[in-house]
């Protein structure tokens, strides 16, 4: 929304659109950006993609409204004020016509998502194009939705509120042999590891909405996978918390997330959760990837055999 | 939807007509800021037919995006949403508008640009580079009345400058276009 301090911005930019202009009359049919060569008119013309409202025929406040508080301005390009809603399309200034997200949204491959994989495909319906006699109903890709007066919020802003109230976090680290001063582990036995705090946090899956000005988007995360880096180059990928280690097991392998050392030292063990969040909502779904890790440091040696 | 009439002249602002505002119901709107100046003609370059695919492939898709702006220019009924099959960026973006304010205005182009392609060639990002002469000499742009607004020092062939890149999906979209002289 345009507020009044921004007028003399905008005087601005109109000043500089039309120094554009007139700069590109000097110079050859290329045209000084912005102004864009209109190859059958014949004329530079300056394309304008956020021209906000007209400042001459800005609204000014009415009957009712405080002078100290601007009511929203819906303006079309004429300068005209108009609904800032029309049914479930709000107005955007900025495209210059009333728009809401394609319901449904079509496939990826369909060439209106312009090659791009996020954000949606909107559609646009311009009045004054309708008035022509033309088709006024375009659709048009963004990664958030238009601007406008009474757009609604963004919902991958919401997806990221819901994500923080999940409140996610790395693993605790679960190995044996267990880190610290005075524990060493034998190369050659296997060493175990898993998720020492399992739970919603953790692995998920967690369920969380948020909401805003009316709007609701819901997010589901869940640990896709959990990927050991063992300190000696070695990775390990373990779907799920892992087996906890007990004594009873002796000497066997972990069943679902294990390693063997096979040289001696001190090695930093990090362990990588990558999530994948799904969000859905105002008629929108997207995917959110997020990684958490935590380290820990153990010690491998080699067994001596001592004979008399 | 809505379809409020309106007095006011359609079409200022998207395209920065600022000159012809708003003002009187009954003015009609004048399209330009400015008038290019002619530079000098340039040696014609002559068509040549590239062996490469990728770049005969680029030099297809800047024919059918200028035909495409033929068809969308002369016939309001036809999807702008079209513009997206052989552009992308900045180039769908500003014949999008700009084709979209003709709309609004209730302009129409009358013929057809013939369109000689003298040269494709890569470029170090993996984009082709196509090069083309346009005889815009046989089209008017008229308004609603019929009159037409073209520029009386337009020229009557433009040398353009196109970029083209491959998209994911295999096709050749234009994503850069500009007029860079006479020929």
């Amino acid at each position: 929304m345009l507020k009044r301090g921004s007028l003399a911005a905008i005087l601005g930019l109109l000043l500089g659109l039309l120094s554009a202009a007139s700069a590109s009359a000097a110079g050859p049919v290329s045209c000084t950006p912005p102004a864009v060569y209109n190859r059958v008119s014949g004329v530079c013309t300056v394309v304008v993609t956020n021209p906000g409202a007209p400042v001459k025929n800005r609204p000014k406040s009415g009957a009712g409204q405080s002078a100290h508080a601007a009511a929203p301005a819906c303006v079309n390009l004429n300068g005209d004020t108009i609904p800032c809603r029309d049914g479930e399309s709000w107005w955007s200034n900025g495209w210059g016509c009333y728009v809401r997200p394609m319901k449904p949204q079509p496939p990826k491959s369909d060439p209106r998502w312009n090659g791009h994989g996020d954000g949606a495909v909107y559609e646009c319906y311009d009045p004054m194009v309708a008035r022509a006699g033309g088709i006024a109903v375009t659709y048009r890709w963004s990664a958030a939705p238009p601007a406008g007066p009474v757009a609604p919020p963004d919902p991958r802003v919401l997806a990221q509120t819901a994500i923080a109230q999940m409140r996610l976090r790395a693993i605790g680290i679960g190995i044996v042999p267990e880190p610290g001063p005075n524990r060493v582990g034998i190369i050659g036995m296997p060493t175990w590891m898993w998720a020492a705090d399992p739970g919603p946090a953790t692995l998920g899956p967690i369920t969380r909405t948020a909401s805003a000005g009316g709007f609701t988007v819901t997010a589901t995360a869940k640990a896709d996978r959990i990927v050991w880096q063992m300190g000696d180059g070695a990775t390990v990928t373990c779907r799920g918390a892992g087996t906890p280690y007990a004594d009873s097991f002796g000497r066997q392998s972990s069943p679902d997330c294990g390693y063997t050392y096979t040289h001696q030292g001190t090695y930093t063990v990090r362990a990588t959760s990558y999530w994948r969040v799904d969000w859905s909502g105002m008629g929108l779904t997207g995917t959110i990837p997020l990684t958490f890790t935590r380290a820990t440091v153990i010690t491998m040696g080699e067994a001596q055999v001592l004979t008399q | 939807m809505i379809h409020s009439a309106r007095n006011c002249a359609v079409g200022l602002a998207l395209v920065a007509v600022v000159t012809a505002a708003c003002t009187d119901p009954a003015s009609t709107p004048t399209p330009t800021t400015s008038t290019p100046t002619v530079s000098v003609p340039t040696t014609t370059e002559l068509p040549t037919t590239p062996a490469d695919p990728r770049l005969a492939s680029a030099e297809e898709a800047v024919t059918r995006f200028s035909n495409l702006l033929d068809v969308l220019g002369a016939d309001p009924m036809r999807s702008l949403d079209e513009l997206t099959t052989v552009s992308r960026g900045q180039t769908l973006e500003t014949w999008r508008d700009m084709l979209t304010n003709q709309r609004r205005r209730g302009q129409k182009q009358i013929g057809t640009v013939a369109i000689t392609l003298s040269g494709a060639k890569p470029t170090n990002d993996g984009k082709v580079t196509v090069d083309a002469c346009l005889d815009v000499s046989k089209t008017d742009l008229v308004d609603k009345a019929g009159k037409s607004v073209v520029s009386k020092d337009r020229v009557p062939r433009v040398r353009y400058t196109y970029v083209v890149e491959q998209g994911t999906d295999g096709r050749f979209y234009v994503v850069q276009d500009k007029a860079v002289g006479t020929c």
